[in-house]
């Protein structure tokens, strides 16, 4: 588990994520993957060949195994970013998905391959 | 129209910092780029707003990157954090990436201070959630004031020592410390009656780190020839073994260190000359006594160049500042000389230092080289040594070979975390020096960008593209 | 020295192909290939194995490639069977997009000309309209500049890279040699027959030698008498993260990996040996996408390659016997991913029986003039 030691700065106000859903209350200013690691998950991802559990390993942007999903959008390094005030973070499940959007099909939902 | 400077810093660690605000104080127009929200580089990371308020944790060295930061802040320098340089050209055009948006800039100089990264440590479940670099448990301490209880340090390297140090400092159990240094350098550092003073004095301070650790009630296990992290989804534990016998530790966090490296991806882009360097067991980019490369009008200072240290990195940036500012006709080549000397002295007094150490902690071949089939080598794309051996033994020349028949280096850090994993492996399969490997073929970008930005950069016209902001706000 | 019936000099996928099926033939065969530092064609390249819009002008090479696209499958199998690896050919047809109201009505011109030259030969195209290319792409957005496609079902698309590691293995299966690091400096014929191959590795002998050496085959091949002009075009490609399924089919310049991720190219270039991948460039690459598909602007790029092809000054293969040095041959074409199965085939058959296959007959190089 990790912790804040006592010695931490202190007065850092808090803002809330969410994190796969569940609502995480975090210390502002603190990079994504802390505020990941430090609310007891230590995997971020799983892996698009064999989906195996991956969690933050470097903590300065070179490994890249800390890829999850902020407000929709995969493949963001999460110790590159510092959390904010209503961020929607998803662990990664495989290769990200890019966002499509739910557009409906012009003309109904026909789907005639060729 | 491109925006064009005199000097183009890429890195605001040590190196770039010193290397920036000489540059900007000598009247140069000067444009400082760095990845991170803040400098300090890594080793300095987050000194301006630090993790902690209690400053024995970290001890003395963490802080004298105050005063460096203190003399970028006052000095004219334009300092442009959380940008991500992608792209240096031979005509040293820079291509950068700040809340997902590029641009591209021109330098009449350009200095590279991109600094280290870890030695790849590939061991028997490396890849598990809760193991981690020693680096990494440092920033976290040092930025967010957190640690992980009950850690498990492993490698070798002064840096370990340092860490697990600090852990202790922090008030953080510590499991144990798995020291892999081979017995047989000591040997082979007596022998050399330790290189002088110099050895001594390195000797006698990691002794008295190793003191402080045991009396902290945290055992040191030396000489240990293997590593297996346990786990299913996360770490669980971790195996070690010590004269033969195999032993095991309850864990929930592994952080391992043997060694930093230069990070080689930018130079290798701009197809920079390197060269292997067998007593750091690295690549390293060719520099003369100013820092520059085989191209024109770039340079390279700090451990990009090939690993000193943090107290030698300011030393080495205001030398290729001043390189870089007699090129420019800002000062003459007297003056160029005369300010570096006093530099090149403080770093002929470091390099004794550096040489002692190299050698007592240079990593086993077991360490660099995975024995066992089914480690992974290739992180990103889950390759294991099995697998590189397979195909090498098909007929593979080389790393760019191996590349396309296994997608060994194709994932998204681009080799950092393999490629001196598999110029061991190739040189061990081929029987042939490192030197003679080579390397991955780099290109730009050498971080990911998004797709729209580089759109972007096509024509001004174009629909803008969907710009996600990365890095909104701070707090 | 060693001593081979057929030494094949080049590791390209020209070469390769060339290779497996000679080592097919109960014959002592050997690859000569270069270091790890070389161009390679064959690993720089989109991995498209087509028909569609190519050999206006020239009816034997649309039935030359109609006749690999043929052999195709077959080839792929047993490839699969020799190798145990699958290099992932897949036919279910291809696209050519058309952006833009003069993209298409060029596009409509050049099918309609193809159909005309070839009669019944070979694979015909066929036009989707923009309702059934949205039904087929969704829910991936095509833009409104998207009008149609021509759509070949003859077309596909392979994973080049793996292809070579499934000729290569298959080649060792089968007795072959592979020689990497024997980069060939000189060719000579030996007096009473034969040849040998000084390479950085020492001399190799052989009974027939087939140059197959991309850009470096013009030099060789004059060591033998023949003239093979070729020259380098530089192409371009970007390579994305892997993402979700997101294109039905491969097209021209948009292709997904089995592996998910996305390649989108490409360029053509005249810049000599330079393999450099550029800014504009690859900036035209990717706003030329997003024309297409505005949505994959959030894919991100982590690497981009740069190919040079090998060229014919009229941009076909060419396939040449030696006269003044019987036993040699050369070999050269930029689409050499679509012609592996028809040189895997054809090239034992030209060797073995000193004849060329019709189908081959008119890429000599004596079209070059001399």
């Amino acid at each position: 588990m990790f912790r804040y030691i006592d010695a931490a700065r202190h007065g850092a106000r808090l803002v809330t994520i969410t994190i796969d859903g569940v609502a995480t209350t975090v210390r502002a200013g603190e990079t994504l993957a802390a505020a990941l690691l430090q609310s007891g998950r230590p995997d971020s991802r799983t892996t698009a060949v064999s989906h195996q559990p991956r969690g933050p390993f470097c903590m300065m942007g070179i490994c890249f195994d800390c890829l999850v999903s902020i407000d929709g959008w995969p493949n963001q390094q999460a110790c590159m970013i510092r959390v904010r005030e209503g961020m929607r973070v998803e662990r990664q499940e495989g290769c990200g998905c890019i966002p499509l959007g739910t557009d409906a099909l012009p003309g109904g939902n026909d789907e005639a391959s060729l | 129209m491109k925006r064009r400077y005199d000097v183009v810093v890429i890195g605001a660690g040590p190196a770039g910092m010193a290397a920036a605000t000489t540059c900007a104080n000598a009247g140069a127009s000067l444009l400082l780029l760095d990845e991170q929200d803040a400098p300090g580089g890594q080793v300095y990371r987050s000194i301006e707003q630090p993790g902690l308020v209690d400053r024995d944790v970290l001890g003395p060295d963490y802080y004298k990157g105050e005063e460096l930061v203190q003399d970028l802040r006052r000095s004219q320098v334009e300092y442009v954090p959380s940008a991500t340089v992608w792209q240096v050209s031979p005509e040293r055009e820079i291509a950068f990436s700040v809340n997902g948006a590029s641009q591209v800039v021109s330098a009449r100089q350009v200095i590279l201070a991109t600094g280290a990264q870890e030695r790849p440590f590939p061991i028997q479940g490396w890849t598990l959630p809760g193991v981690m670099n020693v680096g990494a448990a440092q920033i976290l301490l040092k930025q967010s004031g957190m640690v992980g209880e009950g850690a498990v340090f492993a490698g070798t390297g002064p840096l370990l020592y340092l860490t697990a140090r600090q852990y202790i400092r922090a008030g953080a159990t510590v499991t144990a410390v798995l020291d892999t240094t081979p017995i047989s350098n000591y040997w082979r550092a007596l022998a050399r009656g330790f290189d002088g003073l110099s050895g001594w004095e390195s000797l006698r301070k990691g002794l008295q780190w190793k003191r402080e650790i045991r009396a902290a009630g945290v055992p040191i296990v030396e000489g240990v020839t293997g590593l297996r992290v346990r786990g299913d989804r996360c770490v669980r534990g971790i195996d070690y073994c010590q004269h033969g016998r195999w032993l095991h530790l309850s864990t929930d966090h592994v952080f391992l260190h043997q060694g930093v490296v230069p990070n080689i991806n930018l130079t290798q882009s701009m197809r920079c000359a390197h060269e292997w360097f067998p007593r750091q067991l690295c690549w390293r980019v060719v520099t003369d006594a100013w820092g520059r490369t085989s191209l024109p009008g770039v340079a390279v200072a700090g451990d990009a160049a090939d690993i000193a240290g943090a107290a030698c990195a300011p030393h080495r940036g205001v030398i290729a500042a001043l390189g870089a500012l007699q090129q420019l006709g800002r000062i003459s080549n007297q003056d160029r000389d005369a300010s570096a000397a006093p530099h090149r002295r403080a770093l002929a007094r470091e390099e004794r230092f550096r040489r002692f150490l190299d050698q007592l902690f240079q990593p086993s071949e077991s360490f660099l080289v995975p024995r066992g089939a089914d480690v992974l080598v290739c992180r990103c794309e889950e390759i294991s040594a099995g697998r590189l051996r397979e195909v090498i033994a098909i007929g593979c020349e080389g790393p760019n070979h191996l590349k396309s028949y296994t997608r060994c280096g194709m994932g998204p850090c681009q080799g950092r975390m393999c490629g001196l994993t598999v110029t061991q492996v190739l040189a061990a399969e081929l029987d042939r020096p490192p030197a003679a490997i080579g390397y991955y073929r780099l290109r730009q970008p050498i971080k990911p960008i998004g797709l729209g930005e580089l759109a972007a950069l096509a024509q001004v016209e174009a629909p803008a593209p969907v710009a996600f902001r990365s890095k909104v706000g701070a707090s | 020295m060693k001593r081979y019936d057929i030494a094949v000099v080049g590791g390209g996928v020209v070469g390769l192909a060339s290779a497996y099926g000679l080592v097919q033939q109960q014959l002592k065969v050997a690859l000569l290939d270069e270091s790890d530092v070389a161009f390679r064609a064959s690993r720089s390249n989109f991995g498209l194995v087509w028909f569609q819009g190519k050999g206006l002008g020239n009816l034997a090479y649309v039935r030359l490639l109609a006749q690999s696209i043929s052999k195709w499958p077959a080839f792929a199998s047993q490839l699969r069977d020799h190798s145990g690896i699958d290099p992932n050919y897949r036919r279910r047809g291809g696209l050519n997009l058309c952006v833009g109201e003069i993209a298409a009505q060029r596009r409509r011109a050049h099918i309609e000309a193809l159909h005309r030259q070839q009669g019944d030969e070979g694979y015909r195209c066929e036009f989707l309209d923009r309702p059934q290319l949205e039904r087929l792409f969704h829910p991936l957005r095509l833009s409104e500049e998207v009008l149609t496609a021509s759509y070949c079902e003859a077309d596909g698309h392979v994973n080049p890279l793996y292809l070579g590691l499934a000729l290569q293995k298959s080649i060792t299966e089968l007795g072959g040699h592979y020689l990497g690091g024997y980069t060939v400096r000189d060719v000579k014929p030996v007096a009473g027959g034969g040849f040998e191959l000084r390479t950085d590795r020492g001399t190799v002998g052989c009974e027939r030698v087939v140059l197959a050496a991309g850009l470096g085959l013009s030099e060789l091949a004059r060591k033998v008498g023949i003239n093979a002009p070729v020259r380098p075009e530089r192409g371009q490609i970007i390579v994305t993260q892997r993402a979700q399924p997101l294109f039905p089919l491969p097209m021209n310049g948009f292709r997904q990996t089995e592996e998910g991720s996305v390649m989108l190219g490409y360029s053509k270039e005249d810049v000599g040996l330079d393999d450099s991948t550029e800014v504009p460039v690859l900036a035209r690459i990717a706003n030329n996408a997003l024309k297409a598909f505005p949505q994959l602007s959030a894919l991100r790029v982590v690497r981009t390659w740069a190919g040079l092809r090998t060229q014919s000054p009229d941009l076909y293969p060419i396939y040449a016997a030696s006269s003044e040095c019987p036993g040699a041959y050369a070999l050269a074409c930029h689409s050499g991913i679509t012609l592996t199965a028809a040189h895997a085939c054809l090239v034992p058959q030209w060797i073995l029986s000193g004849c060329m296959p019709d189908v081959m007959g008119a890429f000599g190089p004596e079209r070059f003039g001399v």
